[in-house]
């Protein structure tokens, strides 16, 4: 048995080559038998396993012969792309029953789910029995993917010219039956309705949602502005970084209210708090419904929203105003220090003395134009100020 | 029982036998079937594009046999060929008309 490809290295050499190897092996078969070395073409008929054929050699030797001929390198137009060969077998004597033996032979091919190919034989024996003498066989299977090829590639440029097939194939890819794809045709098509609706619905419901919102952003809004507005006044005596704060709250308040008005749904800072209390601790639609169509026609009054927004407003006041009252006495520490430094360097200069016998000269409540200075250019240094304030004791 | 259509010339599968017996008797009346299969599956969106189908036979050439064998005769210097075959083929008049 051998087995080539086109990929294989070259058979044999030639013809003569596979001839000379069949009657190798038919030589051997004879040595076997009766240790004779000629080559049954060369026996007398007495001795040839099978007589129905004229000329050298026996029938298989010339079958195997005429098909070594056809050497597939040499033949292109009938080169096979697999090749499977029994040359030549040999039996003496065979008793052989056989009972539901099934052969396949197929070559599958599938592209995607878009062609599936399958050419094959299929032999089936029911019920053989049977005995032969002086037995010559060969056997031979070829595949030949040339179609197979010339398919696929028929599948590649058909794709490759009308690319629009990709859309509805991959829409009823999952079924290759022309029925179901039919069907699923239609499906996509309902499916597609009520995509379309489902997003005119949910753009009528955001468009509804997002003014409603956008409402409530509005008119509370409006609310914290003017509670920031008239708590700025109330807390004028905070000072001016105080009101700076409170312009910051309604900033940031209304900064909030538009993050609302986008959508988001999300709760900003203490906004959500007001929301909550405007619709009366409910998160429901109706609530916010409500909300949507304007302070006006909102189950709460006027006064509560003011109360709460005055209420956060306050929060956010008392943070901001402790926040600036540190600041503003960190601030006023540091600047009294600075202060103090720099008076001291001058009142130095001007004294021509040393900065610690200036601050020395301060606590002591010595006047240093009254000092002498002992130091370099006369400078007053520390121990003239602890002198001088020895002797005006 | 064989198939009645003979293989084409060219198949993309085939696979054939040669026998020859000195003597061949059979103690059964033999219950054979060959069947070639050609089938091709096309996506309908590409079945106008591809109009394939498939097309197979069998062949077997005696000598010394008859087609229908009788147990328990002797036939002598028998020899059979046997071939079967199938292959695709791609309709190019009705895809590129």
């Amino acid at each position: 048995m051998a087995t080539q490809r086109k990929t294989r290295s070259k058979k044999s050499g030639s013809s003569n080559g596979s001839r000379s190897n069949a009657r190798s092996r038919s030589s051997q078969g004879k040595r076997r038998n009766g240790g004779n070395s000629r080559p049954a073409s060369q026996k007398v008929e007495k001795y040839r396993f099978a007589k129905n054929v004229e000329g050298i050699g026996t029938a298989a030797e010339r079958e195997y012969q005429h098909y070594a001929e056809q050497d597939p390198w040499k033949l292109d137009d009938d080169l096979p792309d697999v090749l499977l060969d029994v040359p030549v077998v040999k039996v003496d004597s065979l008793h052989l029953e056989l009972d539901n033996l099934d052969a396949h032979v197929s070559l599958k091919a599938y592209v995607l789910d878009l062609v599936k190919l399958t050419v094959g034989v299929d032999v089936h024996l029911g019920r053989v029995a049977l005995d032969i003498k002086g037995v010559e066989a060969q056997a031979l299977l070829k595949v030949r993917l040339d179609h197979v090829a010339a398919v696929v590639d028929r599948v590649m440029t058909t794709l490759d010219r009308n690319p629009e097939l990709l859309e509805s194939l991959g829409e009823a890819v999952e079924d290759i039956g022309a029925g179901t794809g039919d069907m699923l045709g239609e499906s996509g098509e309902a499916v597609e309705d009520v995509g379309e609706g489902a997003e005119t619905a949910l753009e009528h419901i955001g468009q509804g949602a997002g003014e409603g919102v956008g409402e409530i952003g509005q008119g509370a809004g409006q609310a914290v502005s003017q509670v920031g507005q008239g708590a700025g006044e109330a807390v004028g005596d905070v000072g001016e970084g105080a009101g700076e704060a409170v312009g910051d709250v309604g900033e940031g308040a209304g900064e909030a209210v538009g993050d609302v008005g986008e959508g988001t749904g999300e709760a900003v800072g203490n906004l959500d708090e007001l929301v909550a209390g405007l619709a009366g601790g409910s998160q429901n639609g109706g609530s916010v419904g409500e909300l949507a169509e304007g302070a006006g026609d909102l189950d709460v009054s006027a006064g509560d929203i003011a109360k709460l927004a005055t209420k956060i407003a306050a929060q956010e006041l008392r943070t901001a105003v402790t926040s600036e009252a540190k600041g503003l006495g960190v601030a006023a520490s540091r600047k009294v220090k600075e202060i103090g430094e720099r008076r001291r360097e001058r009142k130095a200069d001007e004294a021509n003395a040393t900065p610690a016998a200036v601050e020395l000269a301060d606590d002591l409540d010595v006047d240093l134009h009254l000092v002498d200075g002992t130091g370099a250019d006369d400078r007053i240094t520390v121990a003239d100020v602890r002198k001088a304030a020895r002797e005006e004791d | 029982m064989a198939d009645s259509h003979r293989p084409p010339d060219d198949p993309d599968v085939e696979i054939g036998a040669t026998v020859r017996a000195r003597r061949l008797r059979f103690r059964k009346k033999p219950q054979v079937d060959v069947k070639t299969r050609g089938h091709v599956e096309v996506h309908p969106e590409l079945a106008d594009e591809l109009n394939l189908e498939g097309e197979g036979g069998s062949h077997a050439e005696r000598e010394n046999l008859p087609d229908e064998v009788e147990p328990g005769v002797n036939y002598r210097n028998v020899r059979v060929g046997w071939r079967a075959g199938a292959e695709l083929r791609h309709d190019e008049d009705a895809t590129d008309g």
